[in-house]
C-alpha cells in the first residue's frame, strides 16, 4: 500500500487561486450593490431637491417672466450631485404652473418636477 | 512496515504558519466584504427612512394651519384640529399625532436606523427639517415643504 502524503504545491497553490477567485467574485457581486446603493442615494438626493424647489416655488409670486434659478436651492447642500443647476421655466399656457428642471454641468435634463407659485 | 509516529514541532510549526497566512487571506478578502454589504444595506435603508419621513413631514405640514418648535420639537396644528409633532429622540426621528398637545408617550419612530439627529425650522408658512447627523455619515438633504392651508404658520 502506498503511504499517505501531504499536498503538493500545485495542489496547495490551486486551493490558494480558488479562495482568491471566489473571494474577488464576492467583492466583485459587492461592490455592485455598493454602486446601486449610491445610484439610490443619488436618486433620493435628486428628488429631495425637486420637491424641495418646488415647495419654495409655492412661495414665489406667480406668474414668472423667465427662466430663473430656483430658490433656496444652493449646490453646497446637496455635494452628491457634483456641479448641477437647478432652474425654473413658465410653463406655457399656464398662468401659475412652472417647470422645476434639474440640469447637468452640460445643461442636459438629469430630471424634472412640476410646480405652482403662489 | 514503517511505523506510524506523530507530527514534529516543525511540521506543526509549518502546518500552523500555513493555517495562518490562509486565514488572514481569507479575512482580508472578506472582512472588507463584510463592511462593504453593511454599508450598502445602511445607505438603503437610510434611503427608505427618507422616503417615508418625507412623505408623512410634507404631508403634515401641507395640512398645518400653525406651528412652532419648542424644545427641540415641532409642533403642527392641522386643519382638520389635530396636531402633528415631531422630535428627534434616541437617534431617531419621531412623529406623534393627537387631538390636543402631544403627550411623550404617543411618539412613534418613523426612521428604523439609529443615529440621526436635526433640528426644525418654521419660517412663514415654510418649514424646514435639517439633519445634522445621519446612520450612513452621509449628509442628508433638508426637507423643506410649505403650508397649502394658512397664509402664515406664525
Amino acid at each position: 500500500m502506498r503511504a499517505a502524503r501531504g499536498f503538493t504545491l500545485v495542489e496547495v497553490t490551486v486551493a490558494l487561486l480558488l479562495l482568491a477567485l471566489s473571494g474577488a467574485a464576492v467583492i466583485a457581486a459587492l461592490l455592485g450593490v455598493q454602486g446601486s446603493a449610491r445610484e439610490a442615494r443619488k436618486l433620493g438626493v435628486q428628488l429631495a431637491l425637486l420637491e424641495n424647489a418646488a415647495e419654495r416655488v409655492r412661495e414665489l409670486p406667480g406668474p414668472l417672466s423667465g427662466e430663473r434659478s430656483c430658490p433656496g436651492v444652493r449646490s453646497a447642500d446637496y455635494p452628491e450631485l457634483g456641479r448641477f443647476r437647478c432652474v425654473v421655466r413658465p410653463l406655457a399656457g399656464t398662468a401659475r404652473a412652472v417647470q422645476v428642471l434639474l440640469l447637468d454641468d452640460r445643461d442636459r435634463i438629469l430630471a424634472v418636477t412640476v410646480g405652482v407659485t403662489r | 512496515m514503517r511505523r506510524a509516529r506523530g507530527f514534529t514541532l516543525v511540521e506543526l510549526a509549518v502546518a500552523g504558519l500555513l493555517a495562518a497566512v490562509v486565514a488572514s487571506m481569507a479575512a482580508m478578502l472578506f472582512v472588507p466584504a463584510v463592511r462593504m454589504w453593511e454599508q450598502a444595506q445602511t445607505t438603503f435603508t437610510v434611503a427608505g427612512d427618507q422616503l417615508e419621513l418625507r412623505r408623512s413631514f410634507v404631508d403634515d405640514v401641507h395640512r398645518a394651519v400653525s406651528g412652532r418648535v419648542l424644545r427641540g420639537e415641532l409642533m403642527l396644528r392641522r386643519s382638520d384640529g389635530r396636531w402633528a409633532c415631531y422630535r428627534f429622540a434616541a437617534g431617531r426621528l419621531e412623529r406623534a399625532e393627537a387631538s390636543r398637545g402631544c403627550a411623550r408617550s404617543t411618539y412613534l419612530p418613523l426612521t428604523t436606523q439609529e443615529g440621526y439627529d436635526g433640528r426644525f425650522e418654521v419660517q412663514g408658512t415654510g418649514v424646514r427639517m435639517r439633519f445634522t447627523r445621519t446612520p450612513s455619515g452621509f449628509p442628508l438633504p433638508e426637507v423643506y415643504a410649505v403650508t397649502r392651508a394658512a397664509t402664515s404658520l406664525r
